[in-house]
């Protein structure tokens, strides 16, 4: 395949450019399975088409674009590098505060509709953005979607350090008003985690909360919806997922969360449930207890899909 | 945030009162309720025994429940008529240790306190120059009957000075005849008032503010006085609405037991067992 | 007190007297009512005041209270009357009393009052050799309802109350089966 040939010169060139290990480790993973490796390499081509070409060119030139951040007065606008600087990045010409409060992004380019977008994601155009943060009343449904789906996503990257780094994850379009979010396991034959396993990996996972991981977004272009079937490429710490939406910030947005339950829900696949709740809604123990409880009565009675 | 967790749960509790906004808007139920019912006006006073005790903290539900269970019990089996402080009581109680076997005393109430089983009342009555209170359990066993010979209130609901009084206002004839009241008409008040002996007495009555005393300003000493324009003087503590409050009793609780007294009554008639009945009041009757 | 009981207030209260900082007055209990009563005059006179939270707390059975006699026994009761001239000394305040606020609550069960709190206020006590020293009180406000002020909620407030924010989502579902059970 002539992309093969390809692809350590751009491999190398993007990562000269991030200086990241991480996309090195998962490229060498997936060197063992075809499937993956393909789509990666589409994606690494992908973006060397989109933007890693340019960066390479960017040596001697950065294309400069201006971006408006919404702010209760007066837009302020910020220069940033084209298809690099994300949205944190603008923001955090604002504040730190408001950069790190920041859950999704409401974008409104000059050409086009005004999109949703992830805050780690880099911004192409002339734009104006506006932060989403768990206080505002607007994009609730979109936010509680997103926060959902990111410890769905985060259960999994847990799961995955606490047992086996080769496990296979599905993750399923959980509704928030179901109580509960839940992750399919392959590749633990099908036998359910202990109470006592499950006490050990929610220590843990308090810790890789605590550690501030930030989500890194990738969305995929539509020309490559065939191979692969999700519309965003996500990277938490070492471990990268499909995803199906938009996700939020960082784990330091995570407030309390907890791993509630597995059960087998088929011959390979284990499914594993917990909830979780914003840092910036507090709530008392007594009431998250209550949620606990609730939420654990509610994923042992689900049917498993 | 904690006011909007707050507000998932009102629709739930939406009867929790002191939430803004949903406030003031029931109609007045619970005296509809009362009328309903038939509430005696003068409940707390006939039936101190079933109040609540004035220490919140001290009140229980079950405890109060099972209390009342067993003093409904125990007004089957004897006929404890209404009186009041200053109404004029003969308690026959049984003593072995008498050739009678029973012991009858005859006075004027003078206190009333405490509630639930441990009610008490205590008659006061000179006998032969000495002045002799004798207090009784309202539900003790051995009482074998109380008669109430005269129906009247006294000006205060707490008689206790009438220790310190001339011996004249607590003699009581011990072969006095009863004296019916009539029903549906008011009890009515006997506004005597008292002259103590001189001072010293059991405790400074002069400050609690009694109304039946005559004149216990013009005996005290100077000394006194003085005394008692530095610190005793709280007659502002009256004015204190709330802890009046927080002693008294509730239309609520009242509507709540009587309600309970008229349904015991209501079983034990219709299984024919007595045609006793718990619930009277002399003023109220028709 | 020959009249019948009264029905509960329904305020939440506390089984024992707080004490309040009562400021130039000497501490007492006689103190304290005079405090009490300064709030429940001006309550009465302005309909809604804004105070110290505990203070609030504090007068709002006093006010309660009073305002129930009102309802409850009308101006011709003895003890009404009594109360009503000691708690409002200002003579005018007692025909608005039983003028203007008691007929607003005839038939209307318990409570008159609605206690709101504000965000806690930092106020400046004292400079001493240029350094100031601030102090943060809690604030609430006690209000008569029905009065002819703008609400202190907003029309929208109990539309956010049931927002589908996370918390709330999750802990009313919580709520509901708990309820059920």
């Amino acid at each position: 395949m002539q992309t093969t040939l390809r692809l350590p010169v751009v491999y190398r060139k993007i990562f000269e450019f991030q200086g990241d290990q991480c996309y090195r480790q998962q490229f060498e993973d997936s060197q063992q399975n075809p499937q993956w490796f393909q789509i990666i390499l589409r994606i690494l081509l992908n973006f060397s088409i989109i933007f890693v070409k340019k960066y390479m060119e960017m040596k001697e030139k950065v294309d400069k674009v201006v971006v408006n951040v919404h702010t209760d007065d007066e837009p302020l606008p910020v220069l940033l590098n084209r298809n690099i600087s994300t949205s944190y990045h603008a923001f955090n010409h604002l504040s730190k505060h408001v950069a790190d409060n920041a859950v999704l992004v409401d974008v409104q380019p000059n050409i086009g509709g005004s999109y949703t977008s992830c805050v780690n994601q880099p911004l192409q155009d002339q734009a104006t953005i506006r932060k989403i943060d768990f206080d505002s009343s607007e994009f609730v449904n979109l936010l509680n979607d997103a926060y959902w789906r990111s410890c769905a996503l985060v259960t999994a990257a847990i799961l995955k350090e606490s047992l086996d780094v080769n496990l296979e994850f599905t993750i399923p379009n959980i509704d928030v008003s179901s109580g509960f979010f839940h992750v399919d396991v392959e590749g633990l034959n099908g036998n359910a985690l202990s109470r006592d396993e499950l006490n050990t990996i929610n220590r843990y996972a308090k810790s890789f909360i605590k550690n501030a991981k930030d989500f890194e977004v990738v969305s995929i272009p539509s020309d490559l919806s065939d191979e692969v079937p999700s519309n965003y490429i996500v990277r938490i710490g070492d471990h990268v997922f499909p995803s199906s939406g938009l996700v939020i910030r960082s784990t330091s947005q995570i407030g309390r969360y907890s791993i509630l339950h597995s059960k087998s829900s088929g011959i390979e696949t284990v499914s594993v449930g917990g909830v979780s709740l914003p840092f910036s809604q507090p709530t008392s123990s007594y009431s998250w207890g209550l949620i606990v409880k609730n939420a654990l009565t509610k994923y042992q009675k689900s049917s498993s899909s | 945030m904690l006011r909007r967790s707050l507000g998932s749960l009102r629709s739930f509790s939406s009867k929790c009162k002191s939430e803004p906004q949903t406030a003031s808007k029931s109609s007045n139920t619970i005296r509809k309720e009362a009328n309903l019912v038939g509430h005696i006006a003068a409940f707390p006073e006939i039936y101190p025994d079933f109040l609540q005790s004035p220490v919140w903290n001290r009140r229980n539900a079950l405890k109060e429940e099972l209390e009342r269970r067993d003093m409904l019990e125990r007004r089957m089996n004897i006929d404890i008529p209404e009186f009041y402080v200053g109404s004029i009581v003969a308690v026959t109680s049984s003593d072995s240790n008498l050739g009678a076997k029973e012991h009858r005393f005859v006075g004027i109430c003078i206190r009333r306190e405490k509630e639930g089983l441990h009610h008490q009342f205590t008659l006061r009555n000179t006998i032969e120059g000495i002045g002799v209170e004798i207090m009784y359990d309202l539900y003790n066993p051995t009482i074998k009957k109380i008669e109430t010979l005269k129906l009247e209130k006294r000006l205060d609901s707490d008689l206790s000075y009438l220790i310190d009084a001339l011996p004249e206002y607590s003699t009581f004839d011990f072969h006095m005849e009863p004296l019916a009241h009539p029903a549906g008409t008011p009890i009515p008040i006997n506004e005597t008032k008292v002259k103590l002996k001189p001072a010293p007495w059991t405790r400074r009555w002069e400050i609690f503010g009694c109304a039946g005393i005559e004149d216990s300003w013009s005996g005290a000493t100077p000394w006194f006085k003085r005394k008692l324009q530095k610190t005793k003087v709280n007659d502002y503590e009256k004015y204190d609405l709330v802890a009046a409050y927080r002693e008294g009793s509730t239309l609520e609780h009242e509507v709540a037991v009587q309600k309970q007294i008229q349904k015991f009554e209501n079983e034990r008639h219709a299984a024919g067992l007595t045609r006793r009945r718990i619930l009277r009041s002399a003023a109220a009757a028709k | 007190m020959s009249s019948a009981t009264l029905p509960r207030i329904g305020v939440t209260i506390g089984h024992v007297a707080q004490k309040l900082k009562t400021g130039g007055i000497e501490p007492s209990r006689r103190a304290r009512l005079e405090v009490l009563r300064r709030i429940v005059t001006r309550c009465v006179r302005e309909e809604r005041v804004e105070l110290k939270w505990n203070r609030a707390v504090e007068a709002r059975p006093y006010l309660e209270r009073l305002i129930q006699l009102g309802v409850e026994r009308g101006p011709l009761d003895e003890y009404t009357a009594e109360m009503m001239e000691w708690w409002l000394p200002e003579r005018d305040l007692i025909v608005k009393m039983h003028e203007v606020i008691v007929p607003r609550f005839a038939e209307i069960q318990s409570p008159y009052t609605s206690l709101y709190r504000l965000p806690p206020k930092r106020l400046q006590q004292f400079i001493q050799n240029k350094r100031e020293f601030w102090k943060r009180y809690d604030i609430g406000i006690l209000e008569i309802d029905k009065n002819p002020f703008p609400p202190v909620l907003s029309e929208n407030s109990a539309k956010n109350e049931e927002s589908p924010n996370l918390l709330n989502l999750l802990l009313t579902d919580a709520l509901k089966n708990n309820l059920e059970k």
